[in-house]
């Protein structure tokens, strides 16, 4: 492989990674709005102290 | 270091709120320049050639997968010695980052490895050692989450991410204390940086979009943990309600 190919394939582990736990902390935000939303649908409030 | 005042997440929620975005917008900016200067503005090196460009997504990723563990391990000291639950908190939100960036040193460093030394991987003091940071940072994450018993699993998961710090000056000091195939420090060393100031340019963009994006990461972590603490206490809350 060319030197080329090393940078590439480095960027790329690089930019994936980085990108893998942006989204998961968006996905998991995301699921934990919904689950919230559920509980506020069957009356349930957040306490406020 | 944060006031008293805001080790309360309504106090601090306010505040993340406006901050991540911020930070993620901070992040991405970074990245572009740090991007730019990377691929297209620096210079071959003499020996590696255009190889070299490996260095500015490895050696930030690398730096800061060592500070965040020590983040993390003086976080944990914090809630084992003043109990203050705002610390395990921030060593919980911080561990997955220090982690991934912990990863991405181990695979861009592998990748670099193989046209400069024609191998993979090797056994040598500084690849093993942060092989044994990532596989800390791995113990710290499954403890804490494999423990029923919120208190407990903290507890546990602290104290194994204080013993952890034992490996960050073996990490740090490894090219120096043993003969490695890996090159020594080039940049945190008494005489000064031994690199071309074309290249320092570069990593300090880089290291910078590294470090805005743990922060813009951290914040947001932070606000996640919070939304489960909310949500665990709104599901007990329910359990009152239903239980007879």
């Amino acid at each position: 492989m060319s030197h080329l190919g090393y940078i590439a394939m480095a960027y790329a582990v690089a930019i994936l990674g980085l990108l893998s736990i942006v989204t998961g902390t968006l996905l998991r935000k995301r699921g934990l709005l919904k689950e919230l939303k559920s509980l506020e649908t069957l009356g349930v409030r957040p306490d406020e102290s | 270091m944060i006031p008293f005042s805001l080790a309360q997440p309504r106090k601090l929620e306010p505040l993340l709120k406006k901050m991540v975005p911020l930070a993620y917008l901070a992040a991405t900016i970074l990245f572009i320049v740090g991007l730019y200067y990377a691929l297209l503005d620096s210079p071959q090196d003499y020996q590696q050639g255009d190889s070299v460009r490996i260095m500015y997504v490895h050696v930030p990723a690398s730096w800061f997968a060592l500070m965040i563990y020590g983040f993390v391990g003086v976080a944990s000291a914090s809630f084992l010695i003043f109990r203050l639950p705002l610390a395990a908190l921030m060593a919980q939100a911080a561990a997955p980052i220090g982690a991934t960036y912990c990863l991405i040193s181990l695979a861009t460093g592998s990748i670099w490895g193989k046209p400069m030394w024609g191998t993979w991987w090797v056994w040598d003091a500084r690849l093993t050692s942060m092989l044994v940071l990532f596989l800390m940072y791995a113990g710290y994450l499954l403890l804490s989450q494999s423990i029923d018993d919120r208190e407990r699993a903290l507890k546990l998961s602290s104290i194994l991410a204080v013993l952890g710090l034992i490996n960050i000056p073996i990490v740090k000091f490894s090219v120096d204390w043993w003969h490695t195939l890996h090159q020594p420090a080039s940049i945190f060393r008494a005489a000064g940086p031994s690199i071309h100031s074309s290249m320092l340019l570069p990593l300090f963009w880089m290291a910078s979009a590294y470090l805005m994006l743990f922060v813009a990461l951290l914040g947001h972590r932070l606000q996640l943990l919070f939304m489960e603490m909310r949500m665990k206490a709104m599901q007990q809350k329910l359990a009152w309600q239903v239980a007879p």
